[in-house]
C-alpha cells in the first residue's frame, strides 16, 4: 500500500510541475532557515553536558535587591555561602567554589603570558567532568600556590617540555608551581579558564593584594566567587533554596549591606540552564542567551508556517483535481483513515524533497551566516552530526504533517458519490475567506520584516555617522599588556610616526564600562557614575574641550588620587551650578576617596549611541592606565604599524603588539546591530519570497479555473487591459489590506527596536515607503506574470477544450 | 441476493425536495443480469448508487445477501462493498496517476490480497481482456474501449458477487461497446450477478431481465425475449 501511495505522490508531483515547484521550493527555502536555526540551537545546548550527575549540579545565584527598587541577578555569590550550605546542612554532596583571583600575567624564563585563572580545590574534579592528563586530581590543588594548566596554556608556556614541577611567576600574586595538566575538555563548557590555582593560595594572595579585600569570610562581596554545589540524591532544589534563605537571614542580620543594596536572595540555577540561560551580571564564558534562541526560533517558525500554509492552501485549492481518485478509492473500499494516510504521505514526500533541497541551500547559507559576529561571541559552531541530522529528519516529517494535515482531512472527506454524480464543480472547500486571511497575514509579516529592515539599516547608518565628540581618527590604541607605562611610552615617543600620546583605563565609545558610587556631599545618597582614568594628555589628544578650570597636572609618580574632571551633565545632574562655581568643590568617590573638581569638560558622547548622555567622571591614577592612544601622522599606515611593532618589541619580546585603530573599534560596536540587520534582511527575503510563491500559486490556480470565463469575456469584446484589471483587482485589495495591517505593527516594533538607542532616527513615512513599494512591486510582478499571459492567450484553446 | 422494500431516496435542498426513488420494491437473484432503463432523471443511477451502497436510502429496507445494509455505517458499508461489489462507470474512472496494471491491482490492496496472488490475478485478467501489452501504460494513453476493459478488469479482480455497471458503453463506439457487453455477458454466464443501467435497448437485451423506471418508480419488469 505504501508503495502505491509513494507512486501516486511522485507521479502527481511530476504531472503538476509548477505547483510541485512552488510547494517544494517554498518549503525548502524556509526549511533551510530552520535547519540553520536547528543547528544553532542544538549546538547551543551542547554546553556542560559531560559532567557526572549533572542533573544534581547547581550554581548559586544572587538576586541583589536595590534600595531604589528593582533587583539585579548575579552569577556570583559570597564565598561563605557555599561553605555554610555545605558544612551546616546535609544537603550538599560536593561544593566547588571558583574564585576569580588568578587573572594575571605570568612569567617563566623569558615567556610572559596573560592567564585567565580560577582558584578552586580538589572538589572541582568531583563536581565537574574535567580530567587531568598529568597530576593527581586529589592532590594537585591542595598546597598553596599550586597551579594546574589547560593543555593549551601548558603548550603556550612550555612547548614540548614537561610542565609539571615548573614554576610560573607573577610580581603581585607570587610564584605558582605547576602540579597538573588538564586533558582536553570532553565538550563545550561555559567555564572559561586557562589555569586553576589552589584555593589555599587565596590567603596569601589577599595578603599581597590588600586592595582586593578578603573573600573567604566576607558576606558583602557577592562578586568574586562562583559557588557550585552537587546536591545529594533525593534533595530537591526547593529544600536547598530554603536552606539558602535561612543562611542569608542569619548571615545578614547584623551586617551593613553595600550602600546601594536593600537585601539579597540566593537561589540555585541548574548547570544545564546556564548555557543557554538568562543574562546575568558577572556571568562567565560565552554561550547563546536564551532570548536569542527564542528570537531565532520565533522568526523561523513564522517563515516555516508561512511555507506550510502555501502547501496547505494550494493543495486544498486544487483538491477537486483529486476528487475522482478519492471517490474511486473509496468505492474500492478505502477507508477515510487510509486516504488520510495517503495524502499525509504525499505531504511527507514533498517535505522530504524540500529537505534535500534545503540541505543544499544550507551549505550555501552556512558560510554567510558564519560571518556574523554573534556566533563568535556565543562560541557556537555550525557542525553537522548524526543528532542534528536526526533532528532535520524529524523536523521535515513534522513539517509534512503540519502542511499536509488539513488537505488530507479535506480530501479524505470527499464522498464517493461526488464522482458518480459528477459533482466536480461543487465547491468542496468553502473557506476561501480563511485562505485570503492567511495570504494577507503572509504579506503583512513580510512587510513588517521589510520595514524593520529599513529601520535597522537607517539606524546603523545614523550610528555610523554619529559624532562621538572626540576625535578617534588616526588614533591607534595599544594595549599595555601589563608592561610598564613609562617604558612603553618612552619607546613610542621616539617613534617618528607618533605625534601625540595619551593614556586611559578603558576605551570611550565602546561597551567597555566602569561605574563608581559618587556622593557630592558627605552623607548624600551615592549614585553610580561612569568613570575613566586618563592622563594629562588625553583631553588634547582626543580633542575634548575644557569649559572651565584646568586639566590634570602631569604627575605620573602620584601616590594619592587628588583631582577629578567632570562634564557639564554632571553639574546639571547634581545641580551644582555653573562650571566656574563648581571648581574647587569636593566629591566623595567610592567609599572614601575625596577628590577636588579641578575642571569641567564640555558634554560629548563618550558611549555608543544606545546610551543616553550621562554624568562623566574623569580621574587621574597612573596605576589604572591600560591603554595608550597613539595619534599617528603618516601616509603609509602599514609601515607605521611595522615601526610601532618594532618599538613594542624593545619592551616586550614574548608578546606581539596588541593594537587596534580606534575608529574601527568604535565601528565594531555596531557589529551586533549589523548582525540583527542581516538576520532581519535574511528573514525578510525569505518571508517575501515565500509569500510571493504562495501568491503565484494562487494566481496560477485562479487563472486556470477562470480560463473559460476569460475566453468568453474575450470573445464578447473584453480588451486584455480589462482582463488584467479583472484578474488582479482582488489580489491588489489583499496586498493593500496586508499593508494596512502591517503598518501599525511595524511602527510599534520599530519604535521598540529604536527604544534601546538614546540617539535614534525618527519613525516617519520615509521608513515605511520602501517596504510598501517593494511589496507592491513584487506582488504585482507575481500576479502579472499569470494574468498577462491569460489575457493575451487564444480564447479558442479554452473554449474548444471545454 | 438483493431485496428492497419501499426503498426511497429523497434529496432535499433549502427550497426543493426531489424524490429520486419512490418506494421501490425489487428483488434480484444470484446469477441474474438485470438491466435498468428509463429516461434521464428517472432515478436509475440513484437506484444503482443505493444498491451499490455508495448512497444511503432515505426510507425502506435494503437486504443484501440476507442482511439489512440500508442503515449500516459508512465503515461497514465500505467493508461490504469492497468484498462483494464491483463497479463499472460510463466515464471509466480510472486513476490517471496509476498504470493499467496498478489500476487493476488497486482493489486488492484494500482487501489485503498477498502480492504474489495479486500479480497472478492481474495478469490473468489483463490477458483475458487482451490488454496485457498495455499493462504499463497510463489511462490517458489508451483508447476508450481499452480503458473500459481495464475498468471492468478492476471491477472483477476481487471476484465480486455483484457487478454494478452505470452505462458502461455510454462513452464507447459500437464495436467497443459490443466488446464490453460480451465481457459482461461472459462474466454473468460464469455466475456473477450484474445490475446495469443503460439507455440502450440493444445493451439492455444482453441481460435476462429489464426493469423500466419512471419518476423514481419501477413501472415494468420484463424478461428479455430469449428468457421468455
Amino acid at each position: 500500500m505504501w508503495q502505491n501511495y509513494f507512486k501516486v505522490a511522485t507521479r502527481n508531483l511530476f504531472n503538476h510541475k509548477s505547483f510541485s515547484f512552488i510547494n517544494i521550493f517554498g518549503l525548502a527555502v524556509s526549511m533551510s532557515v530552520c535547519l540553520l536555526v536547528i543547528m544553532l540551537v542544538h549546538d547551543a545546548y551542547q554546553f556542560d553536558t559531560f559532567h557526572p550527575d549533572s542533573s544534581r549540579v547547581y550554581r548559586v545565584l544572587t538576586d541583589a535587591q536595590r534600595k531604589g527598587g528593582g533587583e539585579e541577578s548575579y552569577a556570583t555569590t559570597p564565598f561563605p555561602l557555599g561553605k555554610t550550605l555545605t558544612e551546616d546542612y546535609s544537603y550538599v554532596e560536593a561544593w566547588a567554589p571558583l574564585v576569580r583571583r588568578l587573572n594575571a600575567r605570568f612569567t617563566t624564563g623569558d615567556k610572559q603570558l596573560d592567564v585567565e585563572g580560577l582558584l578552586t580545590d580538589a572538589n572541582f574534579f568531583n563536581v565537574f567532568g574535567f580530567e587531568l592528563e598529568e597530576g593527581d586530581p586529589a592532590t594537585a590543588l591542595n598546597s598553596p600556590n599550586s597551579i594546574v594548566l589547560t593543555r593549551e596554556s601548558a603548550e603556550r608556556f612550555f612547548k614540548n617540555q614537561n610542565p609539571v614541577g615548573q614554576v610560573l611567576e607573577n610580581n603581585t600574586l607570587g610564584s605558582f608551581k605547576v602540579t597538573g595538566v588538564l586533558a582536553p575538555f570532553p565538550g563545550k563548557t561555559h567555564l572559561e579558564f586557562d589555569a586553576l590555582g589552589s584555593l589555599s593560595s587565596l590567603d596569601g594572595i589577599e595578603q599581597r593584594v590588600q586592595d582586593w579585600g578578603v573573600l573567604q569570610n566576607n558576606w558583602n562581596n557577592y562578586y568574586g566567587t562562583y559557588n557550585f554545589v552537587r546536591l545529594r540524591k533525593g534533595v530537591s532544589r526547593e529544600t536547598a533554596e530554603q536552606a539558602l534563605a535561612q543562611i542569608s537571614k542569619e548571615a545578614y542580620a547584623d551586617l551593613d549591606l553595600e550602600s546601594r543594596d536593600a537585601g539579597y536572595r540566593f537561589r540555585l540555577q541548574p548547570l544545564s540552564e546556564i548555557t543557554p540561560g538568562p543574562i546575568l551580571s558577572n556571568s562567565m564564558g560565552s554561550g547563546m542567551p536564551e532570548m536569542l534562541i527564542w528570537f531565532l526560533t520565533a522568526l523561523s517558525a513564522i517563515v516555516i508556517f508561512s511555507a506550510c500554509f502555501n502547501y496547505t492552501n494550494l493543495t486544498i485549492a486544487r483538491a477537486l483535481t483529486r476528487a475522482k481518485e478519492v471517490g474511486v478509492r473509496k468505492i474500492m473500499g478505502a477507508t477515510r483513515w487510509q486516504l488520510f494516510r495517503q495524502f499525509i504521505t504525499e505531504a511527507m514526500v514533498v517535505s522530504g524533497l524540500a529537505l534535500i533541497m534545503a540541505f543544499l541551500m544550507l551549505q550555501a547559507t552556512i558560510p554567510l551566516f558564519s560571518q556574523l559576529q554573534f556566533l563568535e561571541f556565543t562560541d557556537v559552531t555550525l557542525e553537522l552530526d548524526w543528532t542534528t541530522a536526526a533532528w532535520f529528519l524529524f523536523f521535515s516529517m513534522t513539517v509534512g504533517l503540519i502542511a499536509g494535515a488539513l488537505p488530507a482531512l479535506v480530501l479524505s472527506r470527499f464522498q464517493p458519490l461526488a464522482i458518480i454524480q459528477k459533482l466536480q464543480n461543487t465547491r468542496l472547500f468553502r473557506r476561501v475567506g480563511l485562505r485570503k486571511v492567511l495570504l494577507v497575514s503572509q504579506f503583512a509579516v513580510s512587510l513588517v520584516f521589510l520595514i524593520l529592515l529599513t529601520v535597522s539599516w537607517k539606524q546603523v547608518n545614523f550610528a555610523m555617522q554619529g559624532n562621538f565628540g572626540f576625535n578617534a581618527n588616526t588614533i591607534v590604541n595599544v594595549n599595555l599588556q601589563g608592561q610598564d607605562y613609562n617604558r612603553v611610552l618612552a619607546e613610542f615617543q621616539q617613534n617618528p610616526n607618533v605625534v601625540q600620546t595619551s593614556a586611559v583605563s578603558h576605551l570611550m565609545g565602546t561597551w567597555q564600562d566602569s561605574k563608581i558610587d559618587v556622593r557630592v556631599k558627605p552623607g548624600g545618597e551615592p549614585e553610580g557614575v561612569r568613570d575613566y582614568f586618563i592622563d594629562d594628555q588625553y583631553l588634547s589628544n582626543l580633542g575634548v574641550k575644557l569649559v572651565a578650570g584646568q586639566n590634570f597636572p602631569d604627575n605620573p609618580a602620584q601616590s594619592t588620587e587628588l583631582f577629578a574632571l567632570v562634564n557639564e551633565k554632571f553639574l546639571e545632574h547634581y545641580k551644582l551650578g555653573s562650571p566656574a562655581e563648581v571648581l574647587g568643590q569636593t566629591i566623595i568617590v567610592g567609599d572614601s576617596t575625596v577628590l577636588t573638581i579641578r575642571g569641567v569638560v564640555e558634554d560629548f558622547l563618550y558611549k555608543p549611541l544606545s546610551y543616553a548622555l550621562e554624568p562623566l567622571l574623569l580621574r587621574y591614577d597612573p596605576a589604572q592606565w591600560r591603554i595608550l592612544n597613539l595619534r599617528l601622522q603618516t601616509t603609509d599606515m602599514p609601515a607605521a604599524i611595522t615601526s610601532l611593532e618594532r618599538s613594542w618589541k624593545k619592551v616586550d619580546k614574548s608578546e606581539a603588539l596588541s593594537y587596534q585603530f580606534y575608529d574601527e573599534t568604535v565601528r565594531e560596536n555596531f557589529a551586533n546591530l549589523y548582525d540583527i540587520m542581516w538576520i532581519i534582511a535574511y528573514f525578510a527575503g525569505m518571508g517575501i519570497l515565500i509569500a510571493c510563491m504562495g501568491l503565484l500559486g494562487m494566481a496560477i490556480y485562479s487563472v486556470e479555473t477562470k480560463a473559460k470565463e476569460i475566453s468568453i469575456r474575450k470573445v464578447i469584446g473584453a480588451a486584455p487591459r480589462d482582463l488584467i484589471r479583472l484578474l488582479s483587482k482582488g489580489y491588489l485589495v489583499l496586498l493593500a489590506i496586508a499593508a494596512v495591517v502591517a503598518l501599525p505593527i511595524s511602527y510599534l516594533l520599530g519604535s521598540q527596536m529604536l527604544e534601546s538607542f538614546a540617539f535614534r532616527i525618527p519613525m516617519n513615512v520615509l521608513i515605511f515607503l520602501p517596504g510598501i513599494a517593494i511589496l507592491f512591486f513584487l506582488g504585482m510582478l507575481t500576479i502579472g506574470s499569470q494574468t498577462v499571459r491569460a489575457a493575451f492567450g487564444n480564447p479558442a484553446n479554452n473554449l474548444r477544450s471545454e | 441476493m438483493i431485496k428492497t422494500t419501499n426503498l426511497s431516496k429523497v434529496y432535499r435542498t433549502e427550497e426543493v425536495e426531489t424524490t429520486a426513488l419512490n418506494e421501490v420494491d425489487l428483488e434480484i437473484k444470484e446469477g441474474e443480469f438485470v438491466s435498468v432503463m428509463g429516461p434521464s432523471g428517472c432515478g436509475k443511477s440513484t437506484l444503482l448508487n443505493v444498491l451499490g451502497m455508495i448512497d444511503s436510502p432515505s426510507g425502506g429496507d435494503y437486504h443484501f445477501m440476507g442482511e439489512e445494509v440500508g442503515r449500516l455505517s459508512e465503515r461497514k458499508r465500505s467493508n461490504v462493498r469492497k468484498h462483494n461489489l464491483g463497479f463499472v462507470f460510463q466515464s471509466f474512472n480510472l486513476i490517471d496517476e496509476l498504470t493499467v496494471y496498478e489500476n487493476v491491482e488497486l482493489p486488492m490492496l484494500y482487501t489485503k490480497v498477498p502480492a504474489a496472488e495479486r500479480k497472478q490475478r492481474v495478469e490473468e485478467l489483463l490477458e483475458g481482456m487482451n490488454i496485457m501489452h498495455r499493462r504499463n501504460h497510463f489511462p490517458q494513453q489508451l483508447s476508450g474501449g481499452q480503458q473500459q476493459r481495464v475498468a471492468v478488469a478492476r471491477a472483477i479482480v476481487n471476484r465480486p458477487k455483484l457487478i454494478l455497471a452505470d452505462e458502461p458503453t455510454g462513452n464507447l463506439d459500437s464495436a467497443n461497446g459490443d466488446e464490453v457487453m460480451k465481457i459482461l455477458s461472459q462474466l454473468n454466464s460464469e455466475g456473477t450477478t450484474i445490475l446495469m443501467v443503460t439507455h440502450s435497448q440493444y445493451c439492455a437485451e444482453f441481460g435476462n431481465r429489464i426493469i423500466r423506471m419512471l419518476d423514481g418508480q419501477v413501472v415494468t419488469e420484463n424478461l428479455v425475449k430469449q428468457y421468455l
